[in-house]
């Protein structure tokens, strides 16, 4: 295991990443753990039509060819449904043109990587999921020990206030929430009395965090891709199931 | 010219590899139906979600059957509307992460041209018509129901079209109401065998234009007529199951039929093509013939496997458009579900 992951530091995976399960879509290129180049735009039902520049764009820069790219890392979410599809098959078709691996990577756990200087903490990676429902969060468990991040529950939906309440009767001595939020919920913290114990960090899925947590998963279980059929994490059933 | 054809517009996931926009060199199509089935019709977010898991499968297998690699190919055509945005969305973003890497243009491809295109694809048993337009053609799929005059490829004057439900519509709704299966075409299609058509006297409607269709009030009269609040349109005494499908079914295919002749008498048309899911209707098929003979117009009814969703007709349309230089690569099409046939605009001459 070990070996794997230095061989992956020396002579690292040239990685093109997209994140697209929210209004600010990315796409990254990285070295292993080092990035070249990321781009960024807010996209509102406009992302297919702007995902073919935002990827030219981001290679171009740093005057590399897709040719060049040796897996491809994109986003399933949890998020907006048609943004998470349109990003995922585009990515598809990237790989199937380049022939090569295709990764897909939960935001929750892109978000959860990106934390390691922590010795012992229950993390809980949350985002607003639906405009229609303000309160209601997707949200995963992390623990973290010795700089190491394990799931501890799948990504889920639930309301903020509920998700809060359960988190309070833990054992942690640190219990960190790392996501962003809509007006809704950051009111809803504001005002809350318990709970004051936990963090809340302010961070939104990047491409960046998509390709880092894909170098991990290559560290940890070697260069595998995902199969024809991978789709999003929609957490909510298609209606009307 | 080889063409790799993209499809996703609705319920079924298709890939198709066509050489010069007639001979078919593979045809692969999914078909969600056993998906839908359970719920009398199609489930808009549940078909975008199997178009995702589908969607890279089929393109390999029509690659793999046509025995092409990505070289081979001269263009990606794909369907960018009109459809259902989610389906819609899932082929077109991966026909542009295919193109922006295999460096091959992408042209972008209405559905109901495509679907006017499956007329000149080759069948094994006959030579296609070659293509000598003008052509009346008449479009009727489970979303749509459309009049069109082609005098050339690209140049498509819409006459008329249906008010209200599509005719495909027409049948899987009516379908519900008679409790058979969805889709509603071939059920009330099998279930009509040995009918009397004319033992009910459904309505056919009126319309102020005369290349005009309309559904609805047709299947409020069966929704009617099932409830029993409908006798006086009995013309025979306890009409069976088989009578009512075969009456419905008639219905449909006359006010179909009707626009269809007003076209021909006034277009003066040599030649009639039937395309889209509908056209696979027997009993259509029958009608369709004896007003080509009447008209003495060539008829032109792809197979029934050509007449649902596939992707063989989007390569073709692609490889006529481009024949004719009406398409540009264009890597920022956007999907869009209610998009108009492309005409372009010259005068419209009567």
């Amino acid at each position: 295991m070990e070996n794997q992951h230095k061989s992956s530091h020396n002579n690292p995976f040239t990685i093109l990443a997209l994140e697209t399960s929210h209004e600010i879509v990315s796409c990254a290129v990285c070295d292993g753990y080092h990035l070249l180049s990321q781009t960024q735009l807010y996209s509102y039902q406009d992302l297919s039509r702007r995902l073919p520049q935002l990827v030219t764009e981001t290679v171009k820069r740093i005057g590399r060819s897709l040719n060049q790219i040796d897996v491809i890392a994109a986003s399933l979410g949890p998020g907006s449904f048609t943004s998470l599809r349109t990003g995922l098959a585009f990515a598809k078709g990237l790989a199937v043109g380049l022939n090569k691996p295709l990764l897909g990577i939960s935001s929750l756990d892109a978000l959860a990587n990106a934390i390691q200087h922590l010795s012992d903490a229950l993390i809980v990676c949350l985002y607003p999921s639906r405009p229609s429902r303000p309160l209601e969060v997707y949200y995963a468990r992390y623990r973290i020990q010795k700089g190491e991040v394990h799931k501890i529950s799948h990504e889920s939906c639930e309301e903020f206030p509920l998700l809060l309440n359960s988190l309070s009767d833990g054992h942690w001595s640190v219990v960190l929430l790392v996501g962003y939020f809509n007006a809704e919920i950051a009111d809803y913290w504001k005002h809350q009395t318990d709970g004051k114990d936990k963090i809340f960090v302010y961070r939104r899925p990047s491409a960046y965090k998509i390709a880092l947590a894909a170098v991990r998963r290559i560290g940890r279980e070697g260069l595998k891709g995902e199969t024809d059929e991978v789709t999003p994490i929609y957490v909510l059933p298609a209606p009307p199931m | 010219m080889i063409i790799l054809g993209i499809e996703t517009s609705c319920d079924e996931t298709a890939a198709a590899v066509v050489k010069d926009g007639t001979e078919v060199l593979s045809n692969v199509v999914l078909s969600q139906v056993a998906v839908h089935q359970p719920f009398g019709g199609i489930v808009p977010e549940l078909a975008s979600r199997k178009q995702m898991e589908f969607i890279t499968w089929v393109v390999h297998q029509a690659m793999e059957q046509a025995k092409v690699s990505f070289d081979c190919l001269d263009a990606i055509a794909v369907t960018y509307g009109p459809g259902l945005i989610g389906s819609l969305l899932v082929g077109l973003s991966f026909a542009k992460g295919l193109a922006l890497s295999t460096g091959l243009p992408l042209i972008p491809v209405h559905h109901l041209e495509g679907h006017l295109f499956s007329a000149f694809l080759k069948q094994k048993d006959k030579d296609g018509d070659g293509f000598q337009p003008p052509y009346l053609c008449l479009i009727v799929t489970g979303g749509h129901t459309e009049l069109v005059w082609m005098t050339r490829v690209g140049r498509y004057q819409v006459l008329g079209q249906t008010l209200d439900d599509a005719a495909g519509e027409a049948f899987d709704k009516g379908a519900r109401a008679l409790g058979l299966g969805f889709p509603g075409g071939p059920a009330i299609e099998k279930a009509a065998q040995g009918g009397d058509e004319s033992a009910i006297l459904f309505p056919r409607a009126t319309l102020e234009g005369p290349f005009d269709f309309s559904f609805a009030g047709l299947k409020t009269s069966l929704y009617r007529y099932l409830k029993g609040l409908e006798k006086r349109l009995e013309r025979k005494v306890r009409p069976t199951f088989a009578d009512i499908c075969a009456s419905y079914q008639a219905a449909i295919v006359d006010m179909l039929l009707q626009p269809l002749e007003r076209a021909m008498e006034e277009k003066e048309a040599p030649a009639l093509i039937v395309v889209g899911g509908v056209a696979a209707n027997q009993s259509l098929r029958r009608r369709l013939e004896d007003l080509a003979q009447k008209w003495r117009a060539r008829l032109l009814i792809p197979p029934p496997y050509w007449c649902t969703d596939n992707a063989a007709m989007i390569a073709a349309a692609a490889f006529f458009r481009l024949k004719e230089g009406l398409s540009q690569p264009d890597l920022f099409a956007d999907a869009d579900p209610r998009a108009p046939l492309p005409s372009f605009s010259e005068a419209v001459s009567n």
